[in-house]
C-alpha cells in the first residue's frame, strides 16, 4: 500500500537481535498508523499485566501514512508504551523532525523489546542499524546528549531522541525528548526507555515514501498549509505562542489557579503571557517540519539568577508551574521548564506534584521535616527551580514530589484525595472543567487519564454546527451538559485519527473529516469515507479501552477528582460545575459501554474487533 | 449612553484595539452592537464577520460583566462591559 513502507524495525535489546518485519495491510486500512496503529500491535504482542518497566514491556515509535509529506506539521510521531505512572496503556506525540527522518530510513514502526545490559543508544541510518554503547551519555542532560550524539555520529542531518537523568533513574513522569525540545510528555515514556538501559535514539533518513495520488497529495497539503497559513487564530498563534493562552483566556477561567481552587485572574496570568514573552524574551520562533505556524519560541534571559537560551514554556507548562503554583515570575518559570526540558521531567506533572505539596503544606499536611526544611509555600518559586533536580535524581523532597500526584496524596492521606487532581494517576492538563463541561466527561474517559489532547472537545463549545460531516450540529454552550457525552465521543474520535496520521493539532484545526479522508486516500490509495472515518476512531477507541480494562480499569476511574467537581467562588466560571454523571451516561450510551465500564460485545463486533471479545469475557 | 468592549485574541489584533468606550443608544441589544461594530470596523472586520449572514465567522464567546451571554436580544445597559473571546487553545 502506498504512504507505508509496511516495515516494522524489531529491535530486542537483550538479545541485540535487529530485524525487519512486514506489517499487514489490513492492519492500516483498519488502523491507518500513528498511535492507532501501535495500540494494535502493542494488543497483540503485550500482556496487559506486564510490568512497565520490565525488559519484556514494549516500546513503539510509529509514523503515519503522511509523515514526511508536503502536508504542513508532518514531522510528528506516536510513542506507544505501558504508563509506568498510570498503569494503563498510553500513546504520546511530539513534533519536531525526529518521525521524519525515522519514515524517511525506511521504517513505519519501531519497536523496542528487552534489555540492554549496559547503557545503550541505537543509531538508524537507513539500513544500517546498531546498538552502541551508551556509557559515555549517562548523567547528561537531554541537551548534552543530543550534542554529543550528532558530533559523534558526525552528521549535522541527525536527529536525537533522548532520555535526561530522570528517565534514568526511572522516574515515574520522565520524558523522551527530540530535536530542540520537542517532548514526549506525558505518561513516563523516559522511564521505559530508562529501563531498557537505552538512552538515545539517532536517526537519519534519506529515502522517500511513495505516496499514491503524489502530485493531487501536494496540491491537496498545499491548500491545507495555506489554510493554517492565514487562518483567523494563526497570526496569534504564531506571534505569541501558546502562551497566548495566559493573555486571553483568563476571562473564562479556563486557567487553573492555586491549585484548581480560584477562578484566573488578569493580573497573575497576564504577566506569564505570549505578549510579555515577545516584549523581553523571545529570540525567535521555532517550527517543526514543513510547518507553517511556528507556534513554538526560543527564548533569552540575559541577566540575573535565570540566565538561558532555550527553547521558551508553553501554555501547559505555563499554568502548571505558573498560575497552578501561583508564580507569576516568566523568568522563573521559563527557567524552571528549560530545567525540566533537561533533566527529562514532563512539566503538567512536575507543576501539579508542586501545587499538591504547597496546598498539602499550608494545609500541615505536610511538615517541615518532612519536606526536609523546604518551605512549599504558594508562590515560592525557588522551590519550582530548586526540586527539578531533586525530582530527577530522586534525591530529598523530591523523590516524593517525583512520585506524582495520586501517590503523594495515597501517601499523606487525611482527605487529601479531595484536592488531588488527576484522573487514573494523570495530573490534569491546564484547562479547567467548570470552565468548559465537556472537559468532565472527556477528562474522566480519556484513553491515557486526564487528557486534553485525546479529545479537544472544548472548541466544539460555543461553536455553530461544530461537525456536520459527523452529524455534530447544533450550538452547545460552555455551561451546559446537553450533547457534551456526545461530543466528547466524536471529539476523542477526531484526535483519534489524528494522532494516526500523525497531524499537528493546531494544523487540523482548519480541516474537516472531508479534508482528512482525501488526504489519507490521496496518500495510501484507500478508498475511505468520513463515516469509515469515525468508525476507525470508535475502533481503536474501543480496542485501547479493553486494553486499559484488562489493566484493571473500571467505570468507577472514570471519575473527576472532588476539587474539579466544587464550584469556583470568582472568575468566569464562578458557581458553574459539569453534572459529569449525566454525560457519562450519555457517553456510555453512545460508545457501547456496560456499567462496568467495560465494551460491549455487540460494540465491539459491530467495529470488527471479535478478536478480543474473550479477552475481556472470559475474565 | 456608554459601554465598554474588550476585545481578545485575534479579535483584539486585527481591530488593533483592547479595551474601547463606545457610544450606544439606550435600548442598544447584544445585536444591535455587533452591527454597530461591523460598521464601525469595516475593512478589518471583514476576517471575522459575515457580512452576508451578519454572524461571526469563527465561534467566540459573549461575556457581559463577566457572565455569557448567548440571546442577542440581550438589553445592554449604561456602564457595560461586553468581551469579546474568540477560541483560544493551548499545549
Amino acid at each position: 500500500m502506498k504512504g507505508y513502507w509496511s516495515k516494522l524495525l524489531r529491535i530486542d535489546l537483550t538479545t541485540e537481535k535487529i530485524t525487519n518485519e512486514n506489517i499487514p495491510q489490513s492492519y492500516f486500512e483498519d488502523y491507518i498508523g500513528g498511535s492507532c496503529l501501535g495500540i494494535r500491535l502493542i494488543y497483540d504482542e503485550m500482556d496487559p499485566s506486564i510490568d512497565p518497566f520490565s525488559p519484556e514491556a514494549l516500546l513503539l515509535f510509529v509514523t503515519g501514512p503522511v509523515t514526511a509529506s508536503p502536508l504542513g506539521t508532518a514531522g510528528r510521531f506516536q510513542v506507544v508504551f505501558k504508563s509506568p505512572q498510570t498503569g494503563i496503556l498510553c500513546d504520546s506525540s511530539s513534533g519536531g523532525f525526529w518521525g521524519t527522518e525515522l519514515k524517511n530510513a525506511g521504517y513505519d514502526v519501531l519497536l523496542i523489546k528487552g534489555k540492554a545490559n549496559h547503557p545503550v543508544y541505537i543509531s538508524i541510518f537507513d539500513d544500517v542499524v546498531q546498538i552502541r554503547s551508551a556509557e559515555h551519555l549517562m548523567g547528561l542532560t537531554t541537551f548534552e546528549t543530543r550534542d554529543h550524539l550528532i558530533e559523534e555520529n558526525r552528521n549535522l542531518k541527525a536527529r536525537v531522541l533522548c532520555i535526561g537523568p530522570a528517565g534514568e533513574n526511572l522516574t515515574l513522569y520522565s520524558n523522551l525528548m527530540n530535536d530542540e525540545a520537542r517532548m514526549v510528555g506525558r505518561g513516563g515514556p523516559g522511564g521505559v526507555m530508562g529501563s531498557k538501559n537505552l538512552k538515545a535514539i539517532v536517526v537519519r533518513g534519506t529515502r522517500k515514501v511513495e505516496l499514491f495520488g503524489e502530485e493531487e497529495f501536494k496540491k491537496f497539503a498545499i491548500h491545507l498549509n495555506k489554510l493554517s497559513a492565514t487562518a483567523p487564530g494563526i497570526d496569534n498563534l504564531r506571534k505569541y505562542g501558546t502562551a497566548e493562552v495566559m493573555d486571553n483566556a483568563w476571562p473564562t477561567s479556563d486557567i487553573p489557579v492555586k491549585n484548581w481552587s480560584v477562578g484566573s485572574y488578569e493580573e497573575l496570568t497576564l504577566p506569564l503571557g505570549g505578549k510579555l514573552m515577545k516584549a523581553t524574551m523571545l529570540k525567535h520562533h521555532v517550527g517543526c517540519y514543513h510547518c507553517t505556524i511556528g507556534c513554538s519560541r526560543w527564548v533569552q534571559i540575559r541577566e540575573g539568577k535565570y540566565q538561558m537560551d532555550a527553547p521558551g514554556p508553553e501554555y501547559e507548562t505555563l499554568g502548571a508551574m505558573g498560575t497552578l503554583c501561583m508564580i507569576n515570575d516568566l523568568e522563573a518559570v521559563s527557567y524552571a521548564a528549560h530545567l525540566c526540558n533537561a533533566y527529562g521531567l514532563d512539566t503538567i506533572s512536575y507543576g501539579s506534584s508542586i501545587a499538591f505539596a504547597m496546598e498539602c503544606y499550608e494545609k500541615r499536611l505536610l511538615t517541615d521535616q518532612e519536606t526536609e526544611g523546604i518551605r512549599m509555600t504558594w508562590g515560592n518559586k525557588d522551590v519550582l527551580v530548586d526540586l527539578v533536580k531533586q525530582v530527577a535524581y530522586k534525591e530529598g523532597f523530591g523523590k516524593f514530589v517525583g512520585l506524582g500526584v495520586k501517590r503523594m496524596s495515597e501517601i499523606i492521606k487525611k482527605d487529601s484525595d479531595k484536592f488531588a487532581v488527576h484522573v487514573k494517576g494523570m495530573e490534569v492538563p491546564m484547562h479547567d472543567p467548570r470552565a468548559y463541561f465537556s472537559w468532565a466527561s472527556n477528562y474522566a474517559t480519556s484513553p491515557r487519564g486526564a487528557c486534553h489532547l485525546h479529545g479537544m472537545s472544548a472548541i466544539y463549545e460555543n461553536s455553530n454546527d461544530p461537525i456536520p460531516d459527523w452529524d455534530l450540529k447544533g450550538y452547545y454552550p460552555r455551561h451546559s451538559n446537553e450533547t457534551k457525552g456526545k461530543i466528547t465521543r466524536l471529539a476523542q474520535n477526531w484526535s483519534h485519527i489524528i494522532d494516526s496520521m500523525v497531524v499537528c493539532y493546531f494544523a487540523s484545526f482548519q480541516m474537516t473529516p472531508s479534508d482528512l479522508v482525501n488526504l489519507i486516500n490521496l496518500a495510501t490509495g484507500m478508498n475511505l469515507s468520513v463515516m469509515k472515518l469515525c468508525e476507525i476512531g470508535d475502533r481503536i477507541n474501543a480496542l485501547h479501552r479493553v486494553f486499559n480494562y484488562r489493566c484493571g480499569t473500571r467505570a468507577i476511574d472514570d471519575n473527576l477528582p472532588e476539587r474539579l467537581l466544587t464550584p469556583l467562588e470568582s472568575g468566569g466560571a464562578a458557581n458553574q460545575v459539569p453534572d459529569l454523571d449525566y454525560q457519562l451516561k450519555e457517553y456510555y450510551e453512545i460508545r457501547g459501554w456496560e456499567k462496568d465500564g467495560k465494551p460491549s460485545k455487540s460494540s465491539l463486533q459491530k467495529l470488527g474487533l471479535d478478536d478480543v471479545i474473550n479477552d475481556l469475557y472470559s475474565r | 449612553m456608554i459601554i465598554k468592549i474588550r476585545f481578545f485574541g485575534y479579535f483584539e489584533e486585527y481591530l488593533g484595539t483592547g479595551i474601547n468606550e463606545l457610544e450606544v443608544p439606550f435600548g442598544c441589544t447584544l445585536g444591535n452592537l455587533f452591527y454597530l461594530l461591523a460598521d464601525i470596523w469595516s475593512d478589518k472586520f471583514v476576517k471575522i464577520w459575515d457580512y452576508d449572514k451578519k454572524i461571526f465567522i469563527t465561534p467566540f464567546i459573549v461575556m457581559v460583566d463577566g457572565h455569557d451571554i448567548h440571546d442577542l436580544d440581550y438589553l445592554l445597559t449604561e456602564g457595560s462591559l461586553v468581551t469579546l473571546i474568540p477560541p483560544i487553545v493551548g499545549g
